[in-house]
């Protein structure tokens, strides 16, 4: 009775701590990061309510104190409702980090380690180090796809020149985001659906390219729409930057389903 | 056995704690203090006609309030348009805002900052980003740069945890036009004489974060 009342009482928590993340997000006017915060969520109540029984409950004094100490400033600002940047990107992974202290303690953190990871990769875009910006490829890339498609394009450096108007990639367009995104997609499937090590790294991979390649597309897609300020703004920032990270997962969603048809399920443990 | 009697109360404690912050994040709205505007701008020389404050329209979810003024001297009509923005490229902003489909020529001056003067259709503008701290600014990294200079992150942990925002956007735009009667720079001569008192006397009003 008393171990179903601590199961009852965290899972309230977690229900709490995901209503906080996804109601900021849903003020903080960034459509693309509700869509991903709903999906990422989802997967990992899902992940954890299916090894509900097996999973060790107990903490001790300190671990479960360091678990509120991790939670309680985050708390804080998130009452405090102002303009947020990054926060909002790194607030599952703490709020994550600090019930898993709580719940399972310091030695029990390892149950939790893919879905701590996947959340960590959901929240890692926003402090990239600037060596990994990767935008003069992607400017390449959409370059390339304008040229193959039939615009008279001319690329130089970061900038893509069409005759009806022109756009810089920045580090926000280079798809580091949405790859990132992907990532944590991959991490979430290979929890799922365990395989062996070279598969894992053809899902990474995959998962990257992905990514990488839609976002050439929505590059592409804005220098083309440069000159219409409205349509511009709706596919950078509105729902049309929600519409390309949809795509994204579906063809990651695809490619899972037909791997995990023709790969016979591999049990790790 | 300590740990097991403890556990539970902590656990529901945690919980309430967390259920607070739920109700405070869903119920609370999202507060932007808007800038209060003076009833009338420091403008020597120059005597108000009208100001009034206008409503914010939908559309721009960068604008937290406005508003316009207008003034004259020897019969000469000075428009100011006052914006305050949670946005601070000129550039753009000229673009979404109004109907001006000219090239701005950005100029400095010492003490006041940078500036854009432009004409289109018998009008002359000045526009620039009057900033809380610092010089004014036209461009996108001029008003980084000035940021930059000017904000001091490290010191500011508690300030960020309780509310205060370290990412402070904001600027107040000023516009302002005098119709274009003949040579564009005699128009830029007297927006940029209007400007001086307009770009300097409103920065210690401004909130900082």
């Amino acid at each position: 009775m008393r171990f179903k009342s601590t199961q009852f009482w965290l899972l309230a928590s977690l229900a709490g701590l995901i209503t906080i993340h996804i109601s900021l997000v849903w003020k903080s006017d960034r459509p693309s990061l509700m869509g991903t915060s709903i999906l990422f969520w989802i997967a990992i109540t899902y992940l954890i309510w299916e090894r509900r029984y097996h999973l060790n409950l107990e903490s001790d004094i300190f671990s479960s104190f360091l678990g509120f100490i991790i939670i309680l400033p985050a708390l804080i600002k998130s009452a405090s409702l102002t303009s947020f940047g990054g926060f909002l990107d790194v607030l599952p992974f703490v709020f994550a980090l600090g019930l898993a202290f709580i719940a399972s303690g310091y030695l029990g953190l390892k149950q939790y380690k893919g879905e701590l990871l996947a959340l960590l990769i959901f929240g890692a875009p926003k402090f990239l180090p600037g060596w990994l910006a990767i935008y003069p490829l992607t400017a390449k890339l959409s370059a390339f796809i304008l040229w193959y498609t039939g615009f008279q394009v001319t690329r130089s450096g970061n900038f893509i020149y069409l005759p009806t108007g022109s756009i810089e990639v920045a580090i926000g367009c280079s798809g580091i985001e949405l790859i990132f995104q992907m990532l944590g997609l991959a991490v979430i499937f290979l929890l799922m659906f365990p395989q062996k090590l070279s598969l894992k790294i053809v899902v990474v991979i995959v998962a990257c390219c992905i990514g990488f390649i839609v976002n050439g597309f929505r590059v592409a897609v804005m220098a083309v729409i440069a000159n219409n300020q409205q349509a511009f703004d709706y596919w950078h920032d509105g729902e049309g930057s929600l519409i390309f990270s949809m795509i994204a997962v579906i063809f990651f969603g695809i490619f899972c389903w037909f791997f995990s048809g023709f790969v016979p399920k591999h049990n790790t443990n | 056995m300590v740990i097991l009697k403890t556990r539970l109360p902590f656990l529901i404690f945690t919980f309430g704690v967390i259920l607070c912050v739920t109700g405070r994040v869903m119920l609370l709205e999202k507060s932007r203090n808007p800038f209060i505007f003076p009833e009338a701008l420091f403008l020597p020389q120059w005597q108000l006609k009208a100001s009034n404050n206008l409503a914010k329209p939908i559309k721009h979810s960068e604008l937290i309030n406005q508003k316009h003024y207008r003034y004259v001297k020897h019969d000469l009509p000075l428009d100011i348009e006052m914006r305050y923005v949670n946005y601070f490229d000129v550039n753009k902003l000229i673009d979404k805002y109004t109907n001006i489909s000219a090239n701005p020529i950005v100029r400095q001056q010492k003490g006041i900052g940078y500036y854009g003067l432009l004409f289109d259709k018998q009008r002359a503008y000045l526009s620039a980003c009057i900033n809380p701290q610092g010089n004014s600014t036209f461009s996108y990294q001029q008003f980084k740069e000035n940021r930059r200079l000017y904000d001091q992150r490290e010191k500011r942990f508690l300030p960020w945890l309780l509310g205060e925002e370290i990412e402070n956007n904001r600027c107040l735009w000023a516009h302002l036009s005098v119709p274009l009667n003949n040579s564009p720079d005699t128009a830029y001569k007297t927006l940029e004489n209007a400007s001086k008192s307009i770009l300097t006397s409103l920065v210690s009003t401004m909130p900082r974060y």
